[in-house]
Protein backbone atom coordinates (compact mmCIF):
# COMPACT_ATOMS: atom_id res chain seq x y z
CA UNK A 1 0.00 0.00 0.00
CA UNK A 2 1.53 3.50 -0.37
CA UNK A 3 -0.12 6.37 1.88
CA UNK A 4 -0.40 9.55 0.25
CA UNK A 5 -1.03 13.19 0.84
CA UNK A 6 -3.28 15.01 -1.02
CA UNK A 7 -2.65 19.20 -0.71
CA UNK A 8 1.06 19.43 -2.12
CA UNK A 9 1.62 15.53 -3.14
CA UNK A 10 -1.02 14.58 -5.22
CA UNK A 11 -2.96 17.87 -5.45
CA UNK A 12 -1.00 20.78 -7.63
CA UNK A 13 -2.64 23.58 -5.41
CA UNK A 14 0.13 25.85 -5.07
CA UNK A 15 -0.25 28.00 -2.08
CA UNK A 16 -3.80 27.62 -1.46
CA UNK A 17 -3.97 25.57 1.59
CA UNK A 18 -2.02 28.46 2.94
CA UNK A 19 -3.46 31.17 1.96
CA UNK A 20 -7.00 30.49 2.82
CA UNK A 21 -5.61 29.64 6.75
CA UNK A 22 -3.82 33.10 6.89
CA UNK A 23 -6.89 34.85 5.40
CA UNK A 24 -9.46 33.33 8.06
CA UNK A 25 -6.92 34.22 10.27
CA UNK A 26 -6.47 37.46 9.65
CA UNK A 27 -10.57 37.81 8.87
CA UNK A 28 -10.82 37.15 12.48
CA UNK A 29 -7.99 39.97 14.00
CA UNK A 30 -5.17 37.48 14.83
CA UNK A 31 -1.90 38.37 14.05
CA UNK A 32 0.43 35.86 11.70
CA UNK A 33 1.95 36.29 8.94
CA UNK A 34 1.48 33.08 5.69
CA UNK A 35 5.24 31.95 6.69
CA UNK A 36 4.48 30.91 9.72
CA UNK A 37 0.86 29.32 9.02
CA UNK A 38 2.81 27.05 6.84
CA UNK A 39 4.96 25.62 9.34
CA UNK A 40 1.83 23.89 11.27
CA UNK A 41 0.60 22.48 7.81
CA UNK A 42 0.10 18.96 7.62
CA UNK A 43 -1.42 19.20 10.92
CA UNK A 44 -5.12 19.95 12.71
CA UNK A 45 -5.47 23.30 11.42
CA UNK A 46 -7.89 23.48 14.52
CA UNK A 47 -4.64 23.57 16.75
CA UNK A 48 -2.90 26.35 14.58
CA UNK A 49 -6.05 29.10 15.29
CA UNK A 50 -6.02 27.42 19.09
CA UNK A 51 -1.85 28.01 19.29
CA UNK A 52 -2.39 31.86 17.91
CA UNK A 53 -5.20 32.92 19.61
CA UNK A 54 -3.44 31.97 23.10
CA UNK A 55 -0.51 33.40 21.65
CA UNK A 56 -2.82 37.07 21.62
CA UNK A 57 -3.81 36.15 24.82
CA UNK A 58 -0.42 36.20 26.27
CA UNK A 59 -0.43 32.52 26.63
CA UNK A 60 2.83 30.44 26.51
CA UNK A 61 1.79 27.34 24.82
CA UNK A 62 3.25 25.56 21.70
CA UNK A 63 0.84 24.46 19.02
CA UNK A 64 1.84 21.06 19.36
CA UNK A 65 0.22 21.31 23.18
CA UNK A 66 -2.40 21.53 21.55
CA UNK A 67 -2.32 17.44 20.33
CA UNK A 68 -2.45 17.02 24.38
CA UNK A 69 -4.47 19.27 25.98
CA UNK A 70 -8.09 20.20 24.89
CA UNK A 71 -8.25 24.00 25.90
CA UNK A 72 -12.05 25.08 25.54
CA UNK A 73 -10.93 28.29 25.95
CA UNK A 74 -9.71 28.38 22.69
CA UNK A 75 -11.26 25.94 21.08
CA UNK A 76 -14.90 27.64 20.77
CA UNK A 77 -12.98 30.94 18.69
CA UNK A 78 -10.92 28.46 16.84
CA UNK A 79 -13.14 26.29 15.01
CA UNK A 80 -15.09 29.31 14.25
CA UNK A 81 -12.17 30.49 11.89
CA UNK A 82 -11.64 27.15 10.86
CA UNK A 83 -14.85 26.68 9.65
CA UNK A 84 -14.50 30.48 7.60
CA UNK A 85 -11.22 28.72 6.08
CA UNK A 86 -13.27 25.49 5.26
CA UNK A 87 -15.08 27.94 3.74
CA UNK A 88 -12.85 29.37 1.52
CA UNK A 89 -10.66 26.20 1.16
CA UNK A 90 -14.19 24.18 -0.57
CA UNK A 91 -14.60 27.33 -3.31
CA UNK A 92 -10.91 26.97 -4.20
CA UNK A 93 -11.38 22.97 -4.32
CA UNK A 94 -14.78 23.28 -6.59
CA UNK A 95 -13.47 25.97 -8.87
CA UNK A 96 -9.88 25.61 -9.29
CA UNK A 97 -8.45 21.85 -8.57
CA UNK A 98 -5.11 20.38 -10.17
CA UNK A 99 -3.77 17.15 -9.42
CA UNK A 100 -0.18 17.10 -9.62
CA UNK A 101 1.14 16.61 -12.70
CA UNK A 102 2.04 12.35 -12.52
CA UNK A 103 0.20 11.74 -10.10
CA UNK A 104 -2.49 9.74 -11.69
CA UNK A 105 -0.18 7.85 -13.88
CA UNK A 106 1.25 6.74 -10.68
CA UNK A 107 -1.89 5.42 -9.57
CA UNK A 108 -2.41 3.67 -12.74
CA UNK A 109 1.04 1.86 -11.98
CA UNK A 110 0.98 1.23 -8.91
CA UNK A 111 -2.49 -0.60 -9.34
CA UNK A 112 -0.88 -2.17 -12.29
CA UNK A 113 1.19 -3.75 -9.43
CA UNK A 114 -1.32 -5.17 -7.33
CA UNK A 115 -0.27 -2.17 -5.15
CA UNK A 116 -3.11 -0.19 -3.28
CA UNK A 117 -3.21 3.29 -3.08
CA UNK A 118 -4.57 5.62 0.26
CA UNK A 119 -5.24 9.23 0.93
CA UNK A 120 -4.86 10.70 4.02
CA UNK A 121 -5.65 14.36 4.76
CA UNK A 122 -5.29 16.96 7.68
CA UNK A 123 -8.18 18.47 5.57
CA UNK A 124 -12.18 17.81 7.76
CA UNK A 125 -14.69 15.56 5.36
CA UNK A 126 -16.21 18.44 3.83
CA UNK A 127 -13.13 19.90 2.05
CA UNK A 128 -12.09 16.24 1.61
CA UNK A 129 -15.64 15.04 0.00
CA UNK A 130 -14.64 18.65 -2.59
CA UNK A 131 -11.47 17.51 -3.49
CA UNK A 132 -12.21 14.07 -4.28
CA UNK A 133 -15.81 15.18 -5.97
CA UNK A 134 -13.29 17.16 -7.70
CA UNK A 135 -10.88 14.65 -9.01
CA UNK A 136 -13.34 11.53 -8.94
CA UNK A 137 -10.32 9.84 -7.83
CA UNK A 138 -12.42 7.54 -5.46
CA UNK A 139 -15.04 7.12 -8.36
CA UNK A 140 -12.87 6.21 -10.99
CA UNK A 141 -11.14 4.35 -8.82
CA UNK A 142 -7.56 5.53 -9.28
CA UNK A 143 -7.59 5.92 -5.40
CA UNK A 144 -8.86 2.79 -3.01
CA UNK A 145 -8.72 4.76 0.02
CA UNK A 146 -9.41 8.40 1.33
CA UNK A 147 -8.90 8.83 5.34
CA UNK A 148 -9.60 12.14 6.74
CA UNK A 149 -8.98 13.59 10.80
CA UNK A 150 -12.34 12.78 11.38
CA UNK A 151 -11.83 9.05 11.01
CA UNK A 152 -9.06 8.61 13.63
CA UNK A 153 -10.23 8.27 17.17
CA UNK A 154 -10.33 11.29 18.88
CA UNK A 155 -10.00 13.24 15.27
CA UNK A 156 -5.88 12.64 16.32
CA UNK A 157 -4.70 13.29 12.66
CA UNK A 158 -0.92 13.37 12.07
CA UNK A 159 1.26 12.99 13.17
CA UNK A 160 0.05 9.89 15.26
CA UNK A 161 0.14 7.01 12.85
CA UNK A 162 -3.88 6.19 13.47
CA UNK A 163 -4.91 7.41 10.19
CA UNK A 164 -2.65 4.71 8.17
CA UNK A 165 -3.97 2.30 10.62
CA UNK A 166 -7.72 3.04 9.56
CA UNK A 167 -6.81 2.84 6.24
CA UNK A 168 -4.47 -0.78 6.29
CA UNK A 169 -7.95 -1.88 8.10
CA UNK A 170 -10.10 -1.01 5.29
CA UNK A 171 -7.49 -2.13 2.66
CA UNK A 172 -6.95 -5.03 4.64
CA UNK A 173 -3.11 -4.38 4.77
CA UNK A 174 -1.98 -6.66 7.25
CA UNK A 175 1.72 -5.02 7.87
CA UNK A 176 3.48 -1.37 7.98
CA UNK A 177 6.72 -3.10 6.34
CA UNK A 178 3.99 -3.54 3.45
CA UNK A 179 3.26 0.19 3.58
CA UNK A 180 5.41 3.20 1.87
CA UNK A 181 4.32 6.96 3.26
CA UNK A 182 4.53 9.84 0.73
CA UNK A 183 3.90 13.27 1.31
CA UNK A 184 5.08 16.95 1.06
CA UNK A 185 5.43 17.89 5.08
CA UNK A 186 7.14 16.51 8.16
CA UNK A 187 4.27 15.63 9.77
CA UNK A 188 3.74 13.39 6.98
CA UNK A 189 7.28 11.86 7.42
CA UNK A 190 6.69 11.96 11.28
CA UNK A 191 3.53 10.36 10.80
CA UNK A 192 5.09 7.65 8.32
CA UNK A 193 7.71 7.03 11.21
CA UNK A 194 5.24 6.89 13.74
CA UNK A 195 3.62 3.85 12.38
CA UNK A 196 6.84 2.44 11.20
CA UNK A 197 5.97 2.43 7.29
CA UNK A 198 8.95 0.69 5.10
CA UNK A 199 9.23 3.30 3.66
CA UNK A 200 8.62 7.43 4.40
CA UNK A 201 8.73 9.43 1.50
CA UNK A 202 8.90 13.46 0.85
CA UNK A 203 8.27 15.04 -2.21
CA UNK A 204 9.79 18.37 -3.16
CA UNK A 205 6.18 19.36 -4.77
CA UNK A 206 5.00 21.21 -1.38
CA UNK A 207 5.03 24.76 -0.19
CA UNK A 208 7.86 23.52 2.26
CA UNK A 209 11.78 24.04 1.40
CA UNK A 210 13.99 21.18 1.67
CA UNK A 211 15.52 22.32 5.05
CA UNK A 212 12.08 21.52 6.45
CA UNK A 213 12.67 17.71 6.27
CA UNK A 214 15.77 18.03 8.08
CA UNK A 215 15.62 16.33 11.54
CA UNK A 216 12.34 14.40 10.35
CA UNK A 217 12.89 10.61 9.59
CA UNK A 218 12.66 9.70 5.99
CA UNK A 219 14.27 7.13 3.74
CA UNK A 220 13.97 9.30 0.38
CA UNK A 221 13.23 12.56 -1.17
CA UNK A 222 11.86 12.86 -4.72
CA UNK A 223 11.12 15.51 -6.54
CA UNK A 224 7.18 14.59 -7.22
CA UNK A 225 4.75 11.82 -6.99
CA UNK A 226 6.15 11.52 -10.76
CA UNK A 227 8.99 10.24 -9.34
CA UNK A 228 7.42 7.17 -7.06
CA UNK A 229 7.83 4.67 -9.46
CA UNK A 230 10.98 4.97 -10.53
CA UNK A 231 11.95 4.81 -6.16
CA UNK A 232 9.76 2.30 -6.01
CA UNK A 233 10.82 0.15 -8.64
CA UNK A 234 14.50 0.48 -7.72
CA UNK A 235 14.30 0.39 -3.72
CA UNK A 236 11.10 -1.85 -2.70
CA UNK A 237 10.16 -3.94 -5.62
CA UNK B 1 13.86 -0.71 33.19
CA UNK B 2 13.45 0.70 29.84
CA UNK B 3 11.98 3.60 28.09
CA UNK B 4 8.93 2.02 26.75
CA UNK B 5 5.36 4.44 26.56
CA UNK B 6 3.75 1.39 26.00
CA UNK B 7 3.53 -2.62 26.89
CA UNK B 8 0.76 -4.29 25.13
CA UNK B 9 -0.33 -8.32 26.75
CA UNK B 10 -2.00 -10.92 25.54
CA UNK B 11 -4.73 -12.38 28.04
CA UNK B 12 -4.56 -16.09 28.42
CA UNK B 13 -1.01 -18.11 28.46
CA UNK B 14 0.41 -14.44 29.18
CA UNK B 15 -1.45 -12.23 32.24
CA UNK B 16 -3.77 -14.95 32.98
CA UNK B 17 -4.08 -18.67 32.70
CA UNK B 18 -1.46 -20.69 32.68
CA UNK B 19 -0.91 -22.58 29.38
CA UNK B 20 -4.23 -21.13 27.84
CA UNK B 21 -5.93 -23.81 29.19
CA UNK B 22 -9.26 -22.12 29.31
CA UNK B 23 -9.60 -21.57 25.39
CA UNK B 24 -8.57 -25.41 24.88
CA UNK B 25 -10.95 -26.62 27.02
CA UNK B 26 -14.05 -24.57 26.03
CA UNK B 27 -13.30 -26.11 22.53
CA UNK B 28 -12.32 -29.55 23.33
CA UNK B 29 -16.14 -29.41 25.54
CA UNK B 30 -18.03 -27.95 22.78
CA UNK B 31 -16.90 -30.15 20.13
CA UNK B 32 -17.60 -32.67 22.67
CA UNK B 33 -21.40 -32.13 23.09
CA UNK B 34 -21.77 -32.22 19.46
CA UNK B 35 -20.04 -35.71 19.70
CA UNK B 36 -17.24 -34.26 18.18
CA UNK B 37 -13.68 -35.04 19.37
CA UNK B 38 -11.19 -32.90 18.89
CA UNK B 39 -7.76 -33.36 20.66
CA UNK B 40 -6.12 -30.57 22.80
CA UNK B 41 -2.61 -30.01 20.51
CA UNK B 42 -4.56 -29.74 17.10
CA UNK B 43 -6.52 -26.80 18.95
CA UNK B 44 -3.36 -25.13 20.46
CA UNK B 45 -1.76 -25.34 16.82
CA UNK B 46 -4.35 -22.03 15.72
CA UNK B 47 -4.09 -20.45 19.59
CA UNK B 48 -3.81 -16.89 18.72
CA UNK B 49 -6.55 -16.47 16.36
CA UNK B 50 -9.49 -14.70 17.11
CA UNK B 51 -12.32 -17.04 18.64
CA UNK B 52 -14.27 -17.15 15.82
CA UNK B 53 -11.68 -17.74 13.60
CA UNK B 54 -10.08 -19.95 15.30
CA UNK B 55 -13.03 -22.50 15.11
CA UNK B 56 -13.54 -22.13 11.18
CA UNK B 57 -10.10 -23.24 11.19
CA UNK B 58 -11.09 -26.28 13.35
CA UNK B 59 -13.51 -27.00 11.35
CA UNK B 60 -12.63 -26.89 7.56
CA UNK B 61 -9.13 -29.53 9.58
CA UNK B 62 -9.91 -33.54 7.77
CA UNK B 63 -9.72 -34.52 11.41
CA UNK B 64 -12.82 -32.66 12.50
CA UNK B 65 -14.24 -32.29 8.90
CA UNK B 66 -14.46 -35.76 9.21
CA UNK B 67 -16.40 -36.24 11.93
CA UNK B 68 -18.97 -33.97 10.53
CA UNK B 69 -20.79 -36.25 8.26
CA UNK B 70 -24.23 -35.52 5.88
CA UNK B 71 -26.66 -36.01 8.89
CA UNK B 72 -24.54 -35.68 11.59
CA UNK B 73 -25.46 -32.02 12.39
CA UNK B 74 -28.53 -31.67 10.35
CA UNK B 75 -27.54 -28.48 9.01
CA UNK B 76 -25.74 -26.98 5.85
CA UNK B 77 -22.28 -25.90 5.72
CA UNK B 78 -22.44 -22.13 6.01
CA UNK B 79 -24.67 -22.24 8.93
CA UNK B 80 -22.63 -24.91 10.50
CA UNK B 81 -20.20 -22.22 11.86
CA UNK B 82 -22.85 -20.09 13.21
CA UNK B 83 -24.59 -22.60 15.23
CA UNK B 84 -21.16 -23.98 16.56
CA UNK B 85 -19.97 -20.58 17.87
CA UNK B 86 -23.41 -19.57 19.42
CA UNK B 87 -22.76 -22.59 21.69
CA UNK B 88 -19.31 -21.79 22.29
CA UNK B 89 -20.09 -18.87 23.66
CA UNK B 90 -20.94 -20.42 27.20
CA UNK B 91 -18.41 -22.72 27.26
CA UNK B 92 -15.83 -20.05 27.19
CA UNK B 93 -17.56 -18.19 29.57
CA UNK B 94 -17.11 -20.95 32.15
CA UNK B 95 -14.15 -22.16 31.08
CA UNK B 96 -12.25 -18.60 31.11
CA UNK B 97 -14.02 -17.89 34.56
CA UNK B 98 -12.86 -21.12 35.83
CA UNK B 99 -9.11 -20.48 34.90
CA UNK B 100 -8.97 -16.10 35.42
CA UNK B 101 -6.13 -16.85 37.62
CA UNK B 102 -3.63 -14.48 37.49
CA UNK B 103 0.08 -15.54 36.80
CA UNK B 104 3.22 -15.75 39.45
CA UNK B 105 4.56 -12.56 39.37
CA UNK B 106 2.50 -10.31 36.28
CA UNK B 107 1.05 -8.89 39.61
CA UNK B 108 4.12 -6.71 40.26
CA UNK B 109 5.45 -6.08 36.74
CA UNK B 110 2.10 -4.47 36.00
CA UNK B 111 2.39 -2.64 39.05
CA UNK B 112 5.84 -1.48 38.21
CA UNK B 113 5.05 -0.35 34.97
CA UNK B 114 2.45 1.17 35.89
CA UNK B 115 4.38 3.54 38.22
CA UNK B 116 7.41 4.05 35.69
CA UNK B 117 4.54 6.04 33.67
CA UNK B 118 4.24 3.10 31.03
CA UNK B 119 1.33 2.56 30.16
CA UNK B 120 -0.92 -1.24 29.82
CA UNK B 121 -2.79 -2.26 26.92
CA UNK B 122 -4.57 -5.64 26.49
CA UNK B 123 -5.19 -7.83 23.90
CA UNK B 124 -7.30 -11.04 23.40
CA UNK B 125 -8.80 -13.42 21.04
CA UNK B 126 -11.59 -13.20 23.23
CA UNK B 127 -15.03 -12.02 22.16
CA UNK B 128 -16.24 -8.97 23.75
CA UNK B 129 -18.85 -11.48 25.72
CA UNK B 130 -16.11 -13.43 27.33
CA UNK B 131 -14.37 -10.16 28.42
CA UNK B 132 -17.32 -9.06 30.20
CA UNK B 133 -18.37 -12.13 32.07
CA UNK B 134 -14.29 -12.14 33.30
CA UNK B 135 -13.98 -8.24 33.65
CA UNK B 136 -14.53 -8.46 37.56
CA UNK B 137 -12.23 -11.09 38.04
CA UNK B 138 -9.69 -9.13 35.94
CA UNK B 139 -10.15 -6.07 37.81
CA UNK B 140 -9.99 -8.15 41.37
CA UNK B 141 -6.56 -9.55 39.91
CA UNK B 142 -5.23 -5.91 39.63
CA UNK B 143 -5.20 -5.99 35.81
CA UNK B 144 -5.81 -2.46 34.00
CA UNK B 145 -9.52 -3.01 31.78
CA UNK B 146 -9.48 0.22 31.09
CA UNK B 147 -8.15 -0.89 27.21
CA UNK B 148 -8.86 -4.57 26.62
CA UNK B 149 -9.24 -5.00 22.70
CA UNK B 150 -11.11 -7.81 21.76
CA UNK B 151 -11.51 -9.68 18.46
CA UNK B 152 -14.98 -8.65 18.58
CA UNK B 153 -13.41 -4.50 18.30
CA UNK B 154 -11.67 -5.50 15.07
CA UNK B 155 -12.22 -6.82 11.39
CA UNK B 156 -9.60 -9.50 11.82
CA UNK B 157 -7.61 -11.20 14.81
CA UNK B 158 -4.55 -11.93 14.98
CA UNK B 159 -1.80 -12.16 13.39
CA UNK B 160 -3.01 -8.76 11.67
CA UNK B 161 -2.23 -6.13 13.61
CA UNK B 162 -5.34 -4.51 14.45
CA UNK B 163 -6.14 -5.25 17.94
CA UNK B 164 -2.46 -3.89 18.72
CA UNK B 165 -3.65 -1.01 16.54
CA UNK B 166 -6.85 0.14 18.73
CA UNK B 167 -5.01 -0.86 22.09
CA UNK B 168 -2.49 2.13 20.64
CA UNK B 169 -4.92 4.34 19.64
CA UNK B 170 -6.88 4.09 22.98
CA UNK B 171 -3.18 4.46 24.91
CA UNK B 172 -2.85 7.31 22.74
CA UNK B 173 0.81 6.09 22.00
CA UNK B 174 3.51 6.15 19.25
CA UNK B 175 5.73 5.56 17.43
CA UNK B 176 5.15 1.89 17.25
CA UNK B 177 8.72 1.21 18.19
CA UNK B 178 8.38 2.57 21.37
CA UNK B 179 5.62 -0.05 21.90
CA UNK B 180 6.36 -3.63 22.91
CA UNK B 181 3.63 -6.79 22.36
CA UNK B 182 3.91 -9.63 24.85
CA UNK B 183 2.10 -12.82 23.66
CA UNK B 184 3.01 -16.35 24.15
CA UNK B 185 1.66 -17.36 20.47
CA UNK B 186 3.24 -17.54 17.12
CA UNK B 187 -0.02 -15.49 15.63
CA UNK B 188 0.49 -13.10 18.04
CA UNK B 189 4.49 -11.92 17.63
CA UNK B 190 3.54 -11.93 14.19
CA UNK B 191 0.86 -8.98 14.94
CA UNK B 192 3.49 -7.28 17.21
CA UNK B 193 5.53 -7.29 14.29
CA UNK B 194 2.75 -6.74 11.69
CA UNK B 195 1.74 -2.95 14.05
CA UNK B 196 5.52 -1.92 13.91
CA UNK B 197 6.58 -2.99 17.67
CA UNK B 198 8.97 -4.67 19.45
CA UNK B 199 7.82 -8.26 20.23
CA UNK B 200 8.33 -10.48 23.13
CA UNK B 201 7.55 -14.35 23.06
CA UNK B 202 6.49 -16.17 26.53
CA UNK B 203 7.23 -19.94 26.28
CA UNK B 204 6.67 -21.21 29.86
CA UNK B 205 3.48 -20.05 30.66
CA UNK B 206 1.56 -20.08 27.31
CA UNK B 207 0.21 -21.76 24.69
CA UNK B 208 3.50 -23.31 23.05
CA UNK B 209 3.90 -25.69 25.97
CA UNK B 210 0.25 -25.99 27.04
CA UNK B 211 0.87 -26.75 30.83
CA UNK B 212 -1.16 -25.41 33.84
CA UNK B 213 1.66 -24.86 36.45
CA UNK B 214 0.73 -28.45 37.97
CA UNK B 215 1.71 -30.40 35.23
CA UNK B 216 4.72 -28.56 34.46
CA UNK B 217 6.16 -29.33 38.01
CA UNK B 218 5.34 -32.87 36.90
CA UNK B 219 7.31 -32.88 34.04
CA UNK B 220 11.24 -32.96 35.16
CA UNK B 221 13.08 -34.85 32.32
CA UNK B 222 11.80 -33.35 29.04
CA UNK B 223 11.38 -30.18 30.59
CA UNK B 224 14.21 -28.09 29.55
CA UNK B 225 13.53 -29.75 26.02
CA UNK B 226 10.31 -28.11 25.49
CA UNK B 227 11.03 -24.79 26.53
CA UNK B 228 13.96 -24.70 24.06
CA UNK B 229 11.51 -25.97 21.33
CA UNK B 230 8.81 -22.90 22.23
CA UNK B 231 11.66 -20.64 22.32
CA UNK B 232 12.99 -21.42 18.78
CA UNK B 233 9.52 -21.41 17.56
CA UNK B 234 8.97 -17.97 19.32
CA UNK B 235 12.13 -16.78 17.51
CA UNK B 236 11.40 -18.11 14.14
CA UNK B 237 8.22 -16.42 13.97
CA UNK B 238 10.04 -13.14 14.47
CA UNK B 239 10.08 -12.29 18.30
CA UNK B 240 13.05 -10.09 19.26
CA UNK B 241 13.50 -11.07 22.43
CA UNK B 242 11.69 -14.60 24.52
CA UNK B 243 10.70 -14.66 28.49
CA UNK B 244 9.90 -17.71 30.26
CA UNK B 245 7.51 -15.44 31.92
CA UNK B 246 6.16 -11.81 32.11
CA UNK B 247 7.46 -12.35 35.80
CA UNK B 248 10.54 -11.95 34.14
CA UNK B 249 10.00 -8.63 32.31
CA UNK B 250 12.21 -6.64 34.52
CA UNK B 251 15.40 -8.17 32.70
CA UNK B 252 14.08 -6.52 29.68
CA UNK B 253 17.09 -4.17 29.35
CA UNK B 254 17.47 -3.23 25.98
CA UNK B 255 17.01 0.30 25.43
CA UNK B 256 13.96 1.83 23.32
CA UNK B 257 15.17 2.58 19.55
Amino acid sequence: MVMLDFAGTTIDDKTAVRDCLYEAAVEFGLETDPEEVLVSIGTNKIHLYQYLIARKEGRDLQIEDFERIKDPASYKEALKIFNRYTELMINYYRNDIQPMPGAEETFEWLHARGIKVAIDTGFHRDVTEAVIEGTGWLKSGLVDKVVTVEDAPGNRGRPAPFMLFHAMMALDIQSVHEVVKVGDTPADMLEGYNAGCIGIVGVMSGPLPIESYAGKRHTHLIPSVADLPALLERDFL
Amino acid sequence: MTKYKAVIFDLAGTLIDHGSCAPVSAFVDMFHAHDIKVDASLVRSYMGLGKREHLAALIRHPRVRSQIGEGHLKLDKPEMLDHLYASFLDFQVEAARDRCVLIEGVAKVIQQLQASGTKVGITTGYPIEVVDAIRPQLQRCGLPTDVIVTASDVAAGRPAPWMICRAAEALGVYPMHDVIVVDDTQAGVQAGMNAGCRTIGVSRTGNLLGLSEMELRCIVDRREAILAEARRQLKEAGADQVLESVADFNDVIEPAA
